[in-house]
């Protein structure tokens, strides 16, 4: 929570004379949710609706990602929130260093010690009960956070006596503040987690959140100050209207309505339809849109949803999860067959079909920029079609235009593998969980964590030592306990054998051997085989066959050792990551198999990617190891200028930076007679060079074991 | 816990629903292990079991839920002397994936040691799988050392805790389900093959379904009771099914001809050990029983080839075929369907479809059960230990 929106909390907190955000904003000319005049291609009004329908089913709807650097926007948009969903729910920020207990609960160490009986806390996720968890840096939580939370949403959190009784219900904003941009190899990883990601409704990129007009932000300096005006260049009557949210009597009174809104049969079947033609493969996606449906039919009033709030459930639940265009909206006949011809006019007074996704008036021109030129024209009632109408035209145009190049497959996989890269940092890297051991043989003592195992046996152990005192209180077997625990640096006091110390011994901490905990690390950090490999016509035409057979068997030996893969391919213009960091190797050969060869040698930007992947694993704590799979006849530069020279050029310098990084490597000459420019790229790299005429497969891959060391 | 998703509501995922109903006919079976997609309903299907298997009658206040008409001398809690019995719903422990060591096998109880400085035992959550089921979501992701753990106590159905004074051994007999995305992580070999039944879950396609899931999940979340009301019929029928289907067990004939499809079938896909085999054929008598017929049939074993053998092939990481499309050609190649007679010559051509067991073991070359056994109580025992004698002796006759 920053400073700002804190001051919002403060703003919150129930006073009647606080001015409220959206005090002087007309009701009448709030945003009406749902209706037919929605933009659903206006980025503001996005941020605007996810915000209220956010707010008034918190629980249902799971939440959102907010793609965004820390921004003024976006913190705006964290207090808008927090104002919306009334001032009497929690927002709690977890940290991305929270650890377990604190987050589901446990014993509270320092509270047990001193008041001699346990103490449990209980924990972020169920003191977020009602309210808010904030997860900053939501893309580089550690998996176990994430399995926290995930079933903390699915109801089956922190469960046992630790929290009592009740599940914990909340509204989970995940703060996503990477950088990467789609295909960035070096953060291929750095997204919010699927098992995450897909229980969250809504999310915003940052230029959705961070719209806001220039004079806002210094408005914002005046937040929580009564009449708070912008400083800009507004006149002083001029209201800051914040995100247009409907006030906090507006959400409740949705909050109040939601359990009795019904969602037509037709929606629901439409919504999933089209979840499906947009090749959502999770069911909960569709599930999320019909409660995103139910949620704008209660904030605009109605008892039932119609074709509107479908669309605008489409646009803001569906639009971001599509991994593909339907092939084509009007030959859809999966409509369920009791949709109705057109809508039904006397339920739906507002229901205006023909508006699906054509704003209107002065905002044409700023959604004609960003809503991709085919916005599917179909004004055919039929919700479905609606319904895709409305999630492409939400779909930002890059994305689309991704998409429609066919490219969409392989979007899909890179997800699922980097899924499963970040997935297996749980082993690398960072320090394991602590387990019982003995320092002496080796492992660091983790002292918290050793004090808290041997919290509770306190009473006892005292019970313990009194009665043998007692028994024969010149007896030195205490005092030979407590010179071992004073050894271990874990009894600060002195140790003492007279009598008179006997009295201070309760304040004493008794550890015994059986408590020590040691912290563990993983002790081999795993291997990341990085293959670039040479599909340039050159190579193609004799041996990337014989390339594509020896990766395989190397696949083959990384399954054994549990290694993990990366294929970076360059042809033509440039190098393509062809598989994130993996251990799936099925996928692996696959990526291989459909690599095309043919084109130009642009051996630079291989090096390039190599060397970035590279780096990448080794902030994970792998150890990368660089198989260069290549004729080294480069002849495209970094830039994309083509010509034997400059390729060279290029080639050597990325081969001598790669050098620099230290990253071992091995060169593997695949042209069909011994050329010196592989042989000369290798000293170049520093790497081992292998020149294997007429190899086979199984040859080449017996190369690469011996030419590598941990390979 | 909320009240959970209504097992008989669940659209589609047919073959882990028939798993789990297996399992929980017969315990033996070992386990279900689900694969697949996220969000296609595993944990869900999970958390509906407990309410359509029938209730168990616990000892009161027994942490390890006792069976009042078991010999309880061995019961850490002393179970012995309590006469009052409850009547519960099976218990299905989930094991998060953060948990702890002590938590799972239980610890010093904090409580008394800190008020009253006793030595007490607080029993963990294989305590509170003894009898049900214990479900590990993302298997694939837990710590190596707690499924050592696991497999330790699932195998030998008891859980031993010895720290500083405290020495606990009580009863864990547990189902144990289990279930990740095998694009997340690999599973250890070793676990895979412990688990009985491996079942593949994938994403329903068919946007009827889809729609028809979404629809009843709505329906659920926005009213709770009146959906399980209407789903009431439905839930009580199964149980009475799998009520049905346990006490038909015992009476279930396995014929020679069965044991010889099964172990032809591991034979072509160079399964490692007999667990294989063991599993389908007790996986194929409880689908008999629950479906209400007397001998297992090569039908069943087609049909249960697959999730019982599918996770023991010997890997290979390569094959994109998967291991289901090995187990469907095998099932093809070695049992075709139809008459079982027409494709066995050996030993199958007198064999009366409840010839008694002795007959079998004699005609199988294995010496008469020992009167003692024939005596003993349990008549699954004795089931067990004939159909791994048979077993073994088909496989080394197949191996040859």
């Amino acid at each position: 929570m920053t400073r700002r929106a804190s001051q919002a909390n403060d703003l919150d907190q129930p006073s009647a004379n606080q001015p409220r955000l959206v005090q002087s904003v007309p009701r009448e000319n709030a945003p009406s949710m749902g209706s037919a005049e929605v933009d659903i291609a206006d980025r503001d009004a996005r941020a605007r609706h996810v915000l209220a329908l956010l707010a008034v089913d918190p629980a249902g709807l799971g939440g959102a990602v907010l793609v965004s650097a820390p921004s003024h926007g976006r913190d705006t948009w964290i207090a808008a929130f927090q104002l919306a969903t009334g001032s009497a729910s929690k927002q709690r920020r977890i940290p991305l260093s929270v650890t377990h207990d604190r987050l589901c609960g446990g014993l509270d160490l320092a509270s047990t010690l001193s008041r001699g009986r346990p103490v449990m806390s209980p924990g972020l996720l169920a003191e977020a009960d009602g309210g808010t968890i904030i997860l900053a840096s939501a893309e580089r939580l550690a998996p176990l956070t994430v399995s926290a939370i995930v079933a903390a949403i699915d109801g089956d959190g922190p469960s046992g006596k630790h929290s009592g009784g009740a599940p914990s219900c909340f509204a989970t904003i995940a703060l996503d503040e990477s950088t990467n941009r789609a295909n960035d190899p070096a953060d291929a990883d750095e997204r919010v987690a699927e098992a995450l990601a897909d229980r969250l409704a809504f999310r915003l990129d940052a230029d959705a959140i961070n719209v806001l007009p220039a004079g806002f932000v210094l408005g914002l300096e005046d937040f929580g100050q009564p009449g708070m005006r912008s400083a800009g260049a507004n006149s002083d009557d001029e209201p800051i209207n914040l995100f247009d949210t409907p006030d906090a009597d507006d959400i409740a009174a949705a909050r109040a309505r939601l359990h009795d809104v019904t969602v037509p049969d037709r929606v629901i079947a439409g919504l999933t339809a089209t979840a499906y033609a947009l090749g959502i493969a999770s069911i909960r996606a569709s599930l999320l849109a019909v409660k995103a449906a139910r949620a704008a039919a209660a904030l605009d009033g109605r008892d039932e949803a119609n074709d509107d709030d479908a669309r605008l459930a489409a646009a803001l639940v569906l639009a971001h999860r599509a991994t593909q265009l339907p092939a084509d909206p009007t030959s859809d006949d999966d409509a369920p067959p009791d949709a109705p011809p057109e809508g039904q006019p006397e339920e739906q007074p507002e229901q205006a079909p023909e508006q699906q996704a054509e704003p209107p008036g002065d905002q044409t021109e700023q959604s004609a920029k960003e809503a991709p030129p085919d916005n599917g024209p179909s004004n055919d009632a039929e919700p479905p079609d609606m319904l895709i109408a409305a999630a492409k035209a939400a779909i930002p145009a890059g994305l689309l235009a991704q998409l429609q190049s066919g490219s969409s497959a392989s979007r899909t996989q890179n997800d699922a593998a980097r899924s499963g890269a970040s997935r297996n940092s749980l082993r690398r890297g960072r320090p394991a969980t602590s387990r019982p051991g003995d320092p002496r043989r080796g492992g660091r003592l983790d002292l918290v964590a050793t004090l808290r195992r041997a919290a509770p046996w306190q009473t006892i152990r005292r019970a313990e030592r009194v009665k043998s005192d007692t028994q024969n209180p010149e007896a030195q077997s205490v005092g030979t306990k407590r010179d071992k625990s004073s050894r271990l640096g874990v009894n600060k006091q002195p140790a003492s054998k007279t009598k008179a110390s006997k009295s201070t011994a309760p304040a004493r901490i008794e550890v015994r051997r059986d408590d020590l905990v040691v912290r563990r690390y993983e002790e081999k950090s795993g291997t990341l085989l990085i293959f670039a490999v040479d599909a340039s016509g050159s190579a193609a035409l004799s041996r990337l066959a014989e390339a594509k057979g020896a990766v395989e068997l190397l696949l083959a030996d990384c399954y054994a050792r549990r290694d993990e893969v990366a294929v970076v391919a360059f042809r033509g213009t440039g190098a393509e990551l062809l598989l994130p960091p993996t251990r799936a190797l099925a996928r692996a050969k696959r990526a291989l198999a459909q690599l095309p060869g043919g084109g130009a040698t642009p051996l630079a930007a291989a090096l390039d990617a190599a060397r970035d992947l590279a780096a990448g694993a080794r902030r994970k704590g792998r150890q990368p190891a660089v198989v260069l799979l290549t004729d080294g006849r480069a002849n495209v530069a970094r830039d994309g200028r083509t010509g034997r020279t400059v390729g060279e050029a290029d080639a050597h310098a990325a081969a001598a930076q790669l050098r620099i990084s230290g990253v071992p490597a091995l060169v593997i000459d695949t042209s069909d007679r011994p050329q010196p420019q592989a042989s000369q790229l290798a000293a170049v790299l520093g790497a081992r060079f292998l020149a294997l005429p007429r190899a086979d497969a199984t040859k080449l891959s017996a190369a690469v074991r011996a030419g590598l060391p941990g390979a | 816990m909320n009240q959970a998703f209504p097992f008989t509501a669940l659209v589609g995922q047919a073959e882990m629903k028939l798993a789990l109903i297996l399992s929980a006919i017969d315990p033996k079976i070992g386990g279900v292990l689900a694969l697949g997609d996220r969000g296609t309903g595993k944990s869900t299907i999970v958390r509906g079991l407990a309410a359509v298997l029938p209730p168990i009658v616990t000892v009161k206040d027994c942490p390890y839920q006792c069976d009042p008409a078991s010999d309880r001398s061995q019961c850490p809690a002393n179970c012995a002397k309590t006469r009052a019995t409850v009547t519960r719903p099976v218990p299905v422990a989930d094991l998060p994936l953060g948990a702890t060591e002590d938590r799972v096998v239980g610890a010093l109880d904090l409580e008394k040691a800190l008020t009253r400085g006793e030595k007490a035992f607080e029993p963990g959550l294989l305590a509170r799988a003894n009898r049900g089921f214990l479900y590990i979501d993302e298997v694939n992701l837990l710590e190596d050392h707690l499924v050592d753990l696991l497999i330790d106590v699932a195998a030998s159905g008891e859980n031993v805790v010895e720290r500083e004074g405290l020495s606990v051994r009580h009863p864990a007999r547990f189902v144990l389900i289990g279930s990740g995305n095998p694009e997340e992580g690999e599973l250890r070999p070793q676990l895979l093959d412990r688990f009985g039944l491996a079942v593949e879950v994938v994403t329903p396609t068919a946007i009827a379904e889809r729609i028809d899931i979404v629809r009843r999940r709505d329906a659920f979340e926005q009213n709770p009771t009146a959906f399980l009301a209407k789903w009431e019929g439905e839930q009580t029928a199964l149980r009475s099914a799998i009520v049905a289907a346990r006490a038909a067990l015992p009476n279930i004939d396995v014929p020679e001809i069965a044991l010889e499809d099964a172990a032809r079938l591991c034979v072509a896909l160079k399964t490692d050990g007999v667990r294989g085999e063991l599993t389908i054929i007790r996986a194929s008598r409880a689908l008999a029983a629950f479906e209400g017929e007397t001998a297992v049939t090569r039908a069943h074993i087609r049909r249960l080839a697959a999730p019982a053998l599918r996770h023991r092939l010997r890997r290979d990481p390569l094959d994109e075929a998967g291991s289901s499309a090995r187990v469907a050609r095998a099932v093809a190649d070695v049992l075709p369907p139809g008459d079982m007679t027409t494709t066995t010559t050996t030993s199958n051509a007198n064999t009366p479809l409840n010839s008694s067991e002795a007959d079998r073991a004699r005609r199988n070359g294995a010496p008469d059960a020992p009167p003692e056994a024939r005596l003993e109580s349990k008549p699954e025992g004795k089931l067990e230990a004939k159909l791994e004698a048979k077993l073994g002796a088909k496989l080394g006759a197949h191996a040859q």
